[in-house]
C-alpha cells in the first residue's frame, strides 16, 4: 500500500491539473476534436483551454492542426499516443493509491 | 466537469467515450428529430395499414410505403444530419470525429435488435390471430388476466419504450416522456382499443415526442451566437 501512495509523487504534473485532465479525458475518448467543441463540453474559457492546448501540445501529450472548413477556422485536436499512454499510466497510479 | 474527472479514474474509457457519444449525438437535437421522424413515419404505416385493411391494390400501396420510405429513411437521415451539421451548426457545437465503431460490438447490438423485433412481430401476430379467431366463434375479445392480448402489446411496448426513454436516452427531459408512454401503454390497454390503433397512437406520442423534443433544442441553437474557432 505504501509503495502505491509514494507512486503518487512521480504523477505526471501535466496531466494532474484537473482542467488538462478534463481535456486529455475528453480526447481519449474520441478521435479527434475541435477547439469549440472542447470549449463547450469542458466549460473552460476560451484563453483557459488554449492555455491548457497550448502546455499538452509542448508536452507532446495533444497534436494541434489548424485548418478550415469553408470560411471557419478549425483547431482541430487529438490526442497522441503518448498523451494516451500517459492518460493510462495516470489512472492506474490513482487507482492503485485509492 | 467534476463528473467527467471522477469517471476517469474509476470507469473504463471506452464506457467513457460512449456516453460522450450519446451526448455529442443528442446535442443539437438533430439525432431525435430523425428518431422522431423514423418513428412518426412507423406510426404513420401503420395508420394505413388500418385504413386500408382491404382490397389487394392498397396492400400493394402500404407494403410500398414501407419500402420507398421506411427502409432508406435511416440512411438518408443520417446523411442529412451529417450535412445540416457541417453547414449549420459547426460554429455553434463544434466539430467532433468519433472513434470508429466497433464492428464486433455493432453486430452484436444489431442482432439483439432484430431478435428483440422478431419476437414483438411474433407476439402482435399470436395475438391478433388469438383475438380473430376468438371473434369467429363468437366469443368476444378473451382477457389475459387484467388486460385484453392486444392490451398486454400496449402494457409492454409502453413499458420498454419509456423505459428505453428513461435508463437509454438518459436525457432529464425524457424521464416526463418514459413515463408518459408507461402510463399510455396502460390507459390504451384499459380502453380495450383494437391492436392497430393502440400501437398508432403509442409510436405516434413517441415519435411527436422526439421529434417536439428535437427541434426545440435544434432552434435554441441556432439562436445562439455563432463563436470563433479559436
Amino acid at each position: 500500500m505504501s509503495g502505491n501512495i509514494q507512486q503518487l509523487a512521480d504523477i505526471d504534473r501535466i496531466i494532474h491539473e484537473p482542467a488538462r485532465l478534463m481535456i486529455v479525458a475528453l480526447l481519449a475518448a474520441v478521435e479527434e476534436a475541435d477547439f469549440q467543441y472542447l470549449r463547450q463540453a469542458t466549460g473552460l474559457t476560451q484563453g483557459n483551454l488554449s492555455a491548457h492546448l497550448s502546455k499538452l501540445e509542448e508536452a507532446g501529450y495533444v497534436a494541434i492542426e489548424k485548418t478550415f472548413r469553408g470560411k471557419y477556422p478549425l483547431t482541430i485536436c487529438r490526442l497522441t499516443e503518448r498523451g494516451r499512454d500517459v492518460l493510462e499510466n495516470y489512472r492506474k497510479v490513482i487507482r492503485a493509491a485509492l | 466537469m467534476s463528473e467527467i474527472l471522477n469517471n476517469i479514474v474509476n470507469e473504463n474509457p471506452d464506457a467513457i467515450a460512449k456516453r460522450l457519444m450519446q451526448k455529442v449525438e443528442f446535442r443539437d437535437g438533430l439525432q431525435e428529430i430523425m428518431i422522431g421522424i423514423s418513428i412518426l413515419m412507423f406510426a404513420v404505416w401503420n395508420g394505413l395499414v388500418i385504413a386500408f385493411q382491404h382490397g389487394f391494390l392498397a396492400h400493394k400501396g402500404v407494403i410500398s410505403y414501407f419500402m420507398l420510405v421506411m427502409m432508406p429513411l435511416p440512411v438518408l437521415m443520417g446523411l442529412m444530419i451529417k450535412k445540416v451539421r457541417q453547414r449549420f451548426l459547426i460554429d455553434k457545437v463544434g466539430y467532433v470525429k468519433l472513434k470508429p465503431v466497433n464492428r464486433k460490438q455493432l453486430g452484436i447490438r444489431q442482432g439483439i435488435t432484430m431478435g428483440l423485433a422478431f419476437i414483438v412481430a411474433a407476439l402482435a401476430m399470436f395475438v391478433t390471430l388469438k383475438m380473430v379467431i376468438a371473434s369467429r366463434n363468437g366469443g368476444g375479445v378473451p382477457h389475459w388476466g387484467l388486460f385484453t392480448p392486444a392490451g398486454w402489446v400496449f402494457v409492454g411496448n409502453g413499458i420498454v419504450g419509456g423505459a428505453i426513454m428513461i435508463f437509454r436516452v438518459r436525457l432529464t427531459r425524457y424521464l416526463i416522456g418514459g413515463v408518459m408512454m408507461v402510463a399510455l401503454g396502460i390507459l390504451l390497454a384499459l380502453n380495450g382499443v383494437s391492436l392497430n390503433v393502440g400501437i398508432t397512437i403509442l409510436y405516434g406520442f413517441a415519435g411527436l415526442l422526439a421529434l417536439i423534443s428535437g427541434s426545440v433544442v435544434f432552434f435554441l441553437i441556432l439562436r445562439q451566437p455563432a463563436e470563433s474557432g479559436e
